[in-house]
């Protein structure tokens, strides 16, 4: 008996050894000639840019064939692959191409590693010109340029106008006190009038209390201390804002949230772009069609101005440093194909997403969806454009955020403590 | 034939020597390394002394970790196993069904603890969750709360949603008491001793090795425990849930490697302590 | 056994009443998954826990399209089953040893012991390291080395407190049988711990089968990646397609749920047949 157990066991490994091995034959041996190239992306499964960043590579790859191949890393979950890159920077094994999301403090990490490609000698024949100057200033390090801004973003307040007009709201509010009111005539109808929650990087809460503290501190709120008068009175109206959102927004998770949106519980959200192909996919045309795009309203009295938005750079592309130059050329190249003007239009059209290089034209033949064109027609009428928090600030003081703000919500600190306890991370 | 033994024993535990050696010395000292540095985690580092080790004393989350993770490593002790025991016990009897119970109690290890955590995610929810619908359907509504959310009941329930899931041990257990010899209950039962008596005098102690096994692989499954935090409330709400292996990923995150890795260097050490107090209580009689 | 039925049959209701308990509890996450897979994301939102609105069956077709599962299901098998396999042969040797050694066996094994709580995400940039420093970074080997790591110092511990309760008398009659120490090891005593050789290699086997954060680390493509990464494809902080990912996660439940069917007899017996205590 016991016999039979081990030679049935040894013909399965047997089985599975072969089984594997078969299928590992047929990729490695091709490539000897060409420059491969890893791009680590979290553009891929059922996200909404995934099909149109394979078909740039596929492109790419079919016109650099014999030259180079570019083989996509697919890590789905951002944060996972923010640790991939991390733990392959200590590693000294990084992607070939790579992008990060961006914030002063720990971008200079990256770039003051000496292990990413210095890009300044490749910007001169315009393709530095495709990018702002305060775009490309993300990527500065003394005197190098070691990153392209890659991904943009103009995250708005969506609102669902049916809500809005069955409260008797007729269009989105310009100030804070009508913020109040109309979110109290929504709460009257039944309706959480925002959908936000303190779960993971508590995403939707930082959005607001950077919306709010703009409007109270004007463009340049990150400049100031995180206990400043400014984000004291923010956390009071964030404070307050709590009683206007979800009963279980503690730990409440993004997807919970975003769903309260979608399915008409909820009448605002702040968010990116990326969630527009969920408007659509999930909530279905009908309900797309009512969603309205919001901007910041004003803050009585404060150096904020009604309009503006948070935008601006999100993620930075990167790479490797190479000893190669000719690899060090292609892996340029991958760059410059992906960042160009064409590429970043066709990833709008496709999904909303707003690349840097956005320097294309909208005509009237593009099939672009109602509310990107709003977004845009929004980030161009804004009188500025400000960072989120996790943009602004180091990580570990994004990291406090969702902690901070849930004992705030639950009433366990104050708003004096809140700030102190932001600002102490900071130090 | 001495040195023949020697040779032997040498050549036998050559192997594990050999990874160990690749796989933990080298990790082991760079954790301890590490835990004297200041490093991001991309850049060079500097000496930092005893700096990480100083921070351990203010960190209240760090306290609040520890904290966490010696109770979840108690329920472990004193809630999962018992449970695991019990159903083995039950079983073992083999009442009808038994053989269906024993498989389908395995399932939920079969399923990744990443699954397990979202679904759970949505029995919680304050909303739409199942668990406060539950209570509203038969009439204790006023229980309903936000289950994860809240202070009060996030920890317990975080505990709770892994609780029940005791298949492995169970079936561990069940194993060890198919080869007690059945001639001992005989004798107990012309002794007169009844059926909990006869459980609880017989069948435990000469489980001991069983549960002394169970206890340890409870032990260190929770000491390390990571993906359920992480998915179901990220240490969340204002750290009530942190434990030592999610507060060691938030270090290293804010790119503070060298006191992530000092934290490491404390959860081995838990992990030992808890590791020889579970073989001293177990060794006592054994002996 | 049989004769004890008969003093049970009072307590039915009662122990009904804990079985039932627990089916439930543990069927429902299998249940659960297994209705949400049919379902819109929006209306799993909705209502969560209700009968799907009707049977959809397009989240599979979308998860095998996207997840390339029947590949990485190999993968899977490969991995768990070669890091248990050689997880169990070097700690049931190492265990023997530490058995038949003297101090110095013994302050391995404590040595060892400790890996037990290294916590994983410390591990990251070490295990990197010498998976790369061995070229072993996105094929399967890097899986089966590394997990196979992981496993040895809590499978030593399992498999050693059997090794220890073995009788001495029954190795040194095989000795003086003439049996060298390999026989002794292959013939004497790995038949005695085999309820120890079972419990680990269920451990082991769970383990490397559900584990995620390295096989996304030590590979970048399919031909390397296993089951778990392949569900992950639909999870992302911003962007969840829940009832893809349980269409996936189902998807390869089957399998494992099929082949614990199908071995649980082995494993049970392999947990049973041993009798340390003679």
């Amino acid at each position: 008996m016991k016999n039979k157990v081990i030679v049935a066991l040894i013909l399965f490994l047997m089985l599975v050894v072969t089984a594997c091995s078969q299928g590992d034959s047929n990729d490695t041996e091709a490539a000897q000639e060409e420059h491969e190239l890893t791009f680590h992306t979290h553009y891929v499964g059922n996200e909404g840019r995934a099909e149109t960043i394979q078909a740039i590579v596929d492109e790419f790859n079919e016109e650099h064939e014999g030259r180079a191949k570019v083989v996509i890393d697919a890590t789905p979950d951002p944060q996972t692959m923010y640790d991939k890159n991390r733990t392959s920077l200590a590693t000294d094994t990084v992607a070939d191409i790579f992008y990060f999301q961006h914030n002063p403090v720990d971008a200079d990490r990256y770039y003051g590693s000496d292990k990413l490609i210095d890009l300044s000698p490749h910007l001169d024949d315009g393709w530095g010109d495709s990018f702002s100057p305060e775009g490309l200033d993300h990527g500065r390090y003394e005197d190098q340029i070691m990153a392209v801004p890659f991904e943009s973003m103009m995250v708005p307040i969506y609102y669902n106008t049916e809500l809005f007009a069955d409260a008797g709201i007729d269009e989105f509010p310009t100030t804070w006190d009508e913020f109040f009111d109309a979110a109290d005539k929504l709460m009257e109808n039944g309706i959480t009038p925002i959908a936000t929650g303190t779960g993971e990087n508590a995403w939707s809460t930082q959005l607001m209390y950077s919306y709010i503290v703009s409007s109270i501190a004007g463009e340049d709120l990150w400049e100031l201390e995180l206990d400043d008068e400014a984000f004291l009175e923010g956390a009071r109206i964030l404070d307050r804002m709590f009683e206007y959102s979800p009963s279980d927004a503690v730990g409440l998770t993004y997807s919970s949230y975003a769903s309260y949106f979608i399915n008409e519980n909820a009448a605002m959200i702040v968010n990116g772009p990326w969630m527009i192909s969920q408007f659509y996919e999930q909530g279905g045309d009908e309900f797309a069609e009512k969603v309205g795009v919001g901007t910041m309203p004003a803050y009585e009295g404060g150096k904020g101005e009604q309009g503006a938005v948070i935008a601006g750079v999100n993620f930075v592309l990167t790479g490797k440093k190479h000893e190669d130059p000719l690899k060090e050329e292609m892996a340029v190249e991958f760059m410059k194909y992906l960042t160009h003007t064409d590429n970043a239009k066709r990833l709008f059209l496709d999904s909303g997403a707003l690349m840097e290089a956005a320097n294309f034209e909208i005509n009237e033949d593009d099939d672009a969806d109602r509310i990107s064109i709003d977004i845009l027609e929004n980030l161009q009428a804004a009188p500025y454009e400000f960072k989120h928090l996790i943009n602004a600030k180091s990580t570990a003081v994004a990291n406090e955020f969702p902690s901070a703000v849930s004992a705030l919500a639950l009433g366990e600190v104050t708003p004096e403590e809140f700030v102190e306890q932001m600002a102490g991370v900071e130090e | 034939m001495k040195n023949k033994k020697k040779l032997g024993v040498f050549l036998f535990i050559l192997p594990a020597v050999i990874v160990f050696a690749i796989y933990f010395v080298y990790p082991i000292g760079f954790l301890l390394f590490t835990s004297f540095m200041t490093w991001d985690g991309i850049g060079s580092m500097s000496f930092a002394g005893l700096d990480n080790y100083e921070k351990l004393i203010d960190d209240h989350v760090f306290h609040k970790s520890l904290m966490n993770t010696l109770i979840w490593g108690a329920s472990a002790v004193f809630i999962h196993i018992p449970l695991a025991l019990l159903l083995a016990i039950i079983l073992s009897y083999k009442v009808p069904g038994w053989k269906f119970f024993r498989t389908v109690f395995f399932f939920p290890n079969l399923i990744s603890t990443l699954a397990l955590s979202m679904m759970w995610l949505f029995i919680y929810n304050g909303q739409f969750g199942l668990l406060n619908a539950g209570l509203e359907a038969v009439g204790l509504g006023f229980l309903q709360r936000n289950w994860l959310g809240e202070m009060s009941t996030a920890f317990p329930a975080l505990i709770a949603h892994w609780i029940f899931y005791v298949g492995i041990f169970m079936v561990i257990f069940m194993a060890f008491i198919a080869t007690i010899d059945k001639s001992i209950y005989e004798a107990a039962e012309i002794d007169g001793a009844n059926i909990f008596q006869r459980e609880l005098l017989i069948t435990i102690p000469l489980l001991k090795p069983g549960i002394a096994a169970g206890v340890l692989l409870a032990i260190t499954n929770t000491l390390k425990n990571f993906e359920a935090p992480f998915v179901m409330t990220n240490g969340g709400p204002v750290n009530e849930t942190m434990v030592m292996a999610l507060h060691i990923y938030r270090q290293m995150v804010n790119f503070d490697y060298g006191y992530a890795n000092t934290l490491a260097v404390m959860l081995i050490l838990a992990g030992g302590f808890m590791i020889l107090v579970v073989q001293l209580v177990f060794r006592e009689k054994n002996a | 056994m049989k004769a004890k039925l008969k003093t049970l049959k009072l307590g039915y209701i009662p122990v009904y009443l804990i079985l039932l308990f627990f089916l439930m509890v543990t069927m429902f996450p299998f249940l659960w998954i297994l209705l949400s897979s049919f379902k819109a994301n929006a209306e799993l939102m909705r209502a969560p826990f209700s009968l799907p609105e009707t049977w959809n069956f397009s989240n599979y077709v979308e998860a095998f399209r996207v997840g390339n599962l029947g590949r990485l299901f190999w993968n899977s098998l490969f991995v768990s089953t070669i890091s248990t396999a050689i997880c169990i042969l070097f700690a049931t040797m190492a265990a023997y040893a530490v058995r038949k050694g003297g101090k110095w066996a013994k302050i391995i094994y404590f040595t060892i012991i400790i890996g037990i709580f290294l916590p994983t995400n410390s591990l990251l940039v070490p295990y990197y390291l010498i998976a790369a420093q061995f070229n072993l970074i996105n094929t399967p080997w890097a899986l089966v080395t590394t997990y196979m790591a992981m496993g040895l110092p809590l499978t030593l511990l399992i498999i050693y407190g059997f090794v220890r309760g073995v009788p001495e008398e029954i190795l040194e009659s095989a000795e003086i049988d003439g049996c060298n120490m390999f026989q002794t090891y292959y013939r004497i005593l790995l038949p005695l711990v085999r309820p120890g050789v079972a419990t680990a290699a269920i451990f082991q086997f769970l383990f490397s089968w559900n584990e995620f954060i390295f096989a996304l680390l030590l590979t970048t493509d399919q031909s390397a990646r296993t089951l778990q990464v392949g569900i992950s494809l639909f999870k992302s902080v911003y962007q969840n397609d829940f009832t893809t990912m349980f269409a996936a996660i189902f998807s390869s439940l089957i399998p494992i749920i099929i082949i614990y069917i199908f071995l649980q007899k082995h494993i049970i017996e392999g947990l049973t047949s041993g009798s340390v205590k003679g």
